[in-house]
């Protein structure tokens, strides 16, 4: 009876804790950084809330894609690196995704995300910040804009 | 009452600010990041220093847990009291001699201008004789006791600016076949010093020179010592010199693991106190040479395991009578005459330890 | 009369919350250009939402010698992070103003051997700061002081 009620409880632990795989995107998300920029390293970053539906629901989360994409016709010249990491008010800051050297006369690129890279205390917090490390590869008197496409693969409580 | 309430709500939530999702887009003011290159101290009167590493040296131990192992060897004893010979005893065949070495470094202050570090360590040897009952007391001695080293120091760094620096490490040395429930007093202690003066001459290279009062050749003896710390520009190899007690080459495979080849000096003055011994106050001047490959990298973090394997060469193993551990200074040169002849053959060794090194 | 208690709460309440963003206040005076005392680097600190970070934004020597191309973390434990540029690397992380002079529950990243430490800082003056790194208890660690940078505009 015992074993019984271990292996019901164990299975119901189970239960609560899977949940449903669902992709989480975040589109064009501007990183702009105001002119005159030099060369160098500039942070942009960029605050997201949770929608209330996933708020306390997320049990898990992987970063599947990362992306950055021009803005104008400028391409992505400007840039020579980009590094992205995530950080909340609680949770530490952590490394997601690299891309260093930025191809030459790219106006789109995808960065090297982590696999070790786990970004559920984010999700789990429910507000955190994008963080984008730009390599400024020249000084430029406009603003910059880079736009962001992330993928995010969570495990979502039913 | 609606004014009431108007007016709290805007005082408070003045100084709030709303919940609301914010498409911040807070950025960096600009900066140009040559700007960096051109900077001065906002204190006028700053003073920078030199710190006591150089970029790639292997990391100090904080916590270390080891084990030594040696195979076998033999041991001949002759009893030479007054320099006369009066007893030849049976050869002694030890099987191993092993035991654990365990040692803790703690930085009670670490700063720019000053580290001192308070260490204490013990070490236990364990000898296991294959022909028993023979006519050797040092090696029954040896058998029914072992020996063991229990000991504290103190190291001081202090820089003087950004190159020039003084070492300096004093220890006290508690050695012999006690045991704890029957502890040797504290005055056979033995104690060891030695103080450098040394320059960091680049991230790369430090050397420093200076005097040693040490045991490590078995017996007292007052020695110079040469330091020299040195990484090429690659970070694939280095030197770590502490002449003339260790040695070695190093071949940095990465920041987590590093291969060094070389020696190192090892001794002490053990007395023995609970064996019975045909002299009274009789102490073996144990000092041996330890030619090795040592192996270190770092498991997870910050701890490291190290591995040896090398060659014990037995530099000296007579022994001395010191009426109430009172040490006389012989040298190198010194004629008193030796209470008891003893060598040892030289076998292969073993050494394993886990680490916690520092920051 | 009830009326007026209400008020005075939502006062009070707001004047607490205004406490709040001027501790906030006092913990920016971590912000600026810092010098670790080996010299060979740079560090600005900065804010991202309620946290403390320090970037590094200078280098004595930028080129790695074997690759002469700027340095990366090719330390980092993480195999796909370790091309991340040096120059604009946060190896101070997620400090918080506790008070007292101190910001605390933030790590600090060697890149020369990719160890991280639980780090606490200490402002012993406006311009000196107390940088500890250590593993696990504070006893078993180190600590650099570092100088605050006055940039010099042309």
């Amino acid at each position: 009876m015992w074993v019984v009620a271990m292996a019901l409880s164990i299975g119901l632990w189970s239960c609560s804790e899977s949940g449903e795989h669902q992709d989480y995107t975040l589109d064009n998300v501007n990183f702009i950084v105001s002119g005159p920029i030099y060369e160098g390293s500039e942070t942009a970053q960029y605050e997201i809330v949770l929608d209330e539906s996933l708020r306390g629901k997320v049990v898990g989360a992987k970063l599947k894609s990362a992306r950055i994409h021009a803005s104008d016709s400028a391409g992505l010249s400007m840039l020579g690196s980009v590094a992205f990491s995530m950080v909340g008010n609680k949770a530490d800051m952590g490394g997601m995704a690299v891309l260093n050297p930025v191809p030459s006369g790219s106006s789109e690129a995808d960065l090297s995300v982590s696999a070790e890279a786990d970004p559920t205390v984010y999700f789990e917090e429910g507000r955190f910040y994008l963080v984008m490390e730009l390599g400024i590869n020249q000084d430029w008197d406009a603003d910059l804009s880079v736009l962001g496409d992330f993928v995010f693969d969570l495990e979502v409580k039913k | 009452m609606r004014k009431y309430l108007a007016f709290a709500a805007f005082t408070g939530l003045a100084f709030g600010s709303t919940w609301a999702q914010v498409d911040s887009l807070a950025t960096e003011e600009e900066e140009d990041y040559s700007l960096y290159d051109n900077v001065s101290f906002a204190d006028a009167g700053t003073k920078a220093y030199c710190t006591n590493k150089i970029e790639g040296l292997s990391p100090s131990k904080l916590i270390s847990v080891g084990y030594d192992y040696q195979l076998g060897y033999n041991l001949t004893s002759i009893n030479t009291p007054g320099g006369q010979v009066q007893d030849v005893y049976e050869q002694a065949d030890f099987a191993r001699s092993n035991g654990m070495r365990l040692a803790l470094n703690v930085p009670v202050i670490s700063r720019n201008d000053l580290i001192i570090q308070l260490g204490a360590n013990y070490w236990n040897q364990g000898y296991s004789l294959e022909n028993e009952g023979i006519d050797n007391p040092i090696a029954a001695g040896l058998a029914a006791n072992g020996l063991r080293t229990t000991g504290m120091n103190l190291t001081v760094f202090k820089p003087f600016d950004e190159t020039r620096f003084f070492l300096f490490q004093g220890s006290g040395d508690l050695n012999g076949d006690y045991s704890f429930s029957d502890i040797m007093p504290l005055k056979y202690t033995k104690y060891s010093a030695a103080a450098l003066y040394g320059k960091r001459v680049s991230d790369r290279k430090m050397w420093g020179w200076g005097l040693a009062r040490t045991y490590r050749v078995g017996e007292l003896n007052y020695i110079p010592i040469l330091l020299y710390n040195s990484t090429n520009l690659a970070n694939t190899w280095g030197t770590e010199v502490l002449f003339p007690a260790r040695a070695h080459v190093r071949r940095t495979f990465n920041p987590r693991s590093m291969l060094f080849m070389g020696y190192e000096l090892e001794g002490n003055s053990y007395r023995m106190y609970r064996s019975s011994v045909p002299q009274n106050d009789l102490e073996i001047r144990r000092g041996e040479l330890r030619f090795r490959f040592v192996y270190e990298r770092s498991l997870k973090d910050f701890i490291w395991l190290s591995a040896q394997v090398g060659y014990r060469y037995n530099y000296s193993f007579d022994a001395d009578v010191l009426p109430e551990g009172q040490e006389f200074f012989r040298g190198f040169f010194g004629d008193q005459p030796l209470a008891m002849e003893q060598s040892l053959t030289n076998p292969l060794y073993f050494n394993i330890s886990l680490n916690l090194v520092s920051p | 009369m009830k009326n007026v208690l209400i008020a005075l709460c939502l006062v009070l309440s707001g004047s607490l919350f205004s406490s709040f963003v001027q501790q906030g206040t006092d913990g920016d005076r971590l912000l600026g250009v810092w010098e670790p005392s080996n010299g060979r680097a740079r560090v600005k600190v900065e804010k991202i939402g309620s946290k403390y970070f320090g970037k590094i934004v200078w280098l004595k020597e930028p080129i790695d010698p074997e690759t002469n191309l700027p340095k990366v973390d090719k330390n980092n434990p993480d195999p796909a992070l370790q091309s991340v540029p040096l120059k604009g690397y946060r190896m101070l992380k997620d400090f918080t103003y506790a008070g007292n002079n101190q910001w605390t529950g933030g790590t600090i990243y060697d890149p020369l051997n990719g160890s991280t430490y639980n780090c606490t800082i200490n402002m012993r003056d406006n311009n000196t700061l107390d940088i500890r790194g250590y593993i696990g208890v504070s006893a078993f660690g180190r600590t650099d002081v570092w100088k605050r940078l006055q940039v010099q505009r042309n």
